[in-house]
């Protein structure tokens, strides 16, 4: 579905990625794992089409990132990014004007789900409220590929639990997840695969199962072992 | 193209209501003052609603650039980055949209500038002056023949320099945020980069003009609309390929 090589990405003397190269295949929830500052973010982003890559190549379905990838790439930033003036329901008719793979109804759902209101402005929303906002949009989207990154930021950790499971209950089968999040402990239960970032480079990945049998050591542990 | 176009109405929408609100208050203000026979009035509320018209249309260029500055910066980018759109697609509908607010903004307030005049003419003159400014514009008519051609060269020609200064704004915005790092300069050095690129183009204009300065006026004109065609077009093309290959946002 996805593959990177050698994908560099630098601003102009700090490095945000080095070199990274991986495959994804269809139907798996990957975790893009890393503390602050990893290049988590800006990895995705050259994903999503939002950042250039310096160097390296990133293709989609074997065509570069363009048009085509993103109408089959849903990506969720960590940040709020809607336009001021417009209210929860607003949000979706945007969705609905550029994507056509963007379900009203399900968006709805979403919404009620998440305790929004159609009429609420987006910008005046708490950071929690505007977080499952932004979940809502990308997951009403029936999208190949989620990118979804630190979707828990801002959620009370009371709401993750339940997020986590709309996410997963929202995401065809078919369809992979990327999830980027340093909150290893809620995602080490869902996820198929591993991907560990560090100083821009992945330095380990694996199939999550195979990476515990190995090491003798959950995610978590291991998250703590590298990062500490 | 026309969906991105209707979301770059809306974020412009309130200056538009002010700008409307603006020659609403300016029309009551000129009917007031015919209604209470105050001739001073309704002349000035008449020179205001011309004045404020180029105003208007500047403000709503600037403003334009404005949205697209905050576009690049923001992390409202996304909304428009994301979008699965060609960057000739998304930059032409700003672009596009931009030309048009600007175009309907001074066309509206000339159209009620030259309402209030008329009004203000038909009021306040009396009838044999009215004759006599009438006489005059026909005499001007016979003894001048007026070229329909170059009138419309002329407006053309006023035309294509509007979306030039549209353009250029655009070209330096996407050309300075793919060179520069995001930081609260970055605004300051984009007006520079436009003062001196707007410098430049201009005064290779007048070079150009120098050059045929013996030619007519038909020729100069044509010859004015081709380069800014040109360089209008060079600077659309250049700003969507920087943003479709080196713009990161």
């Amino acid at each position: 579905m996805l593959n990177c090589s050698d994908v560099k990405k630098t601003y102009f003397n700090k490095t945000a990625v080095e070199n990274i190269s991986l495959s994804l295949e269809n139907g798996k929830i990957y975790a893009l794992l890393g503390p602050n500052g990893s290049g988590k973010t800006t990895f995705m982003k050259m994903i999503a089409g939002l950042v250039k890559p310096t160097s390296g190549t990133i293709l989609y379905e074997n065509e570069p990132i363009g048009v085509q990838s993103k109408r089959e790439i849903a990506y969720l930033p960590t940040e709020s990014f809607f336009y001021s003036f417009m209210t929860v329901k607003d949000v979706g008719i945007y969705y609905r004007d550029f994507f056509e793979d963007f379900d009203m109804e399900k968006y709805a759902k979403l919404i009620a789900d998440m305790d929004l209101r159609m009429e609420d402005k987006a910008s005046k929303l708490s950071s929690g409220m505007a977080a499952k906002l932004k979940i809502a949009a990308t997951l009403a989207r029936a999208a190949k590929l989620y990118l979804l990154d630190e979707p828990l930021n801002g959620i009370d950790i009371i709401a993750r639990e339940k997020v986590v499971t709309t996410i997963l209950n929202a995401v065809g089968e078919e369809s992979s997840v990327v999830i980027s999040s340093h909150l290893v402990d809620e995602l080490e239960a869902v996820v198929d695969s591993v991907i560990f970032i560090k100083e821009g480079r992945n330095i380990l990945q694996g199939e999550a199962e195979q990476i515990r049998e190995q090491r003798g050591k959950s995610i978590v542990e291991l998250y703590k072992e590298i990062y500490a | 193209m026309l969906k991105l176009m209707k979301y770059e109405f809306k974020k412009q929408m309130f200056s538009k209501i002010i700008i409307a609100a603006i020659l609403g208050v300016l029309t009551l203000y000129f009917g007031i003052a015919c209604v209470i026979d105050k001739e001073t009035h309704a002349a000035i509320a008449t020179m205001l609603i011309f004045t404020v018209m180029v105003f208007a249309g500047l403000y709503v260029a600037v403003e334009s650039l404005s949205v697209y500055d905050k576009d690049l910066k923001t992390k409202q980018s996304y909304m428009l980055f994301l979008v699965p759109k060609s960057s000739y697609e998304i930059l032409g509908a700003k672009m596009i949209s931009a030309v048009l607010q600007i175009f309907f903004t001074m066309l509206i307030y000339g159209i009620v500038a030259v309402l209030c005049g008329s009004v203000f003419l038909i009021k306040y003159s009396s009838v044999r002056e009215l004759m006599t400014l009438v006489q005059n514009i026909l005499e001007i008519n016979y003894s001048v023949r007026v070229d329909w051609g170059f009138a419309v060269q002329k407006i053309l020609t006023v035309f294509v320099t509007w979306v030039f200064i549209v353009v250029l704004g655009y070209f330096v915005e996407t050309l300075i945020y793919t060179l520069v790092h995001k930081t609260k300069l970055t605004s300051f050095i984009v007006f520079v980069a436009y003062i001196l690129c707007f410098w430049g183009v201009v005064s290779a204009d007048n070079a150009i003009l120098n050059v045929i300065s013996k030619s007519s006026q038909v020729m100069q004109s044509s010859v004015e609309i081709l380069f800014f065609l040109v360089i209008n077009t060079l600077l659309y093309v250049a700003s969507a390929w920087l943003m479709d290959k080196k713009l990161s946002v």
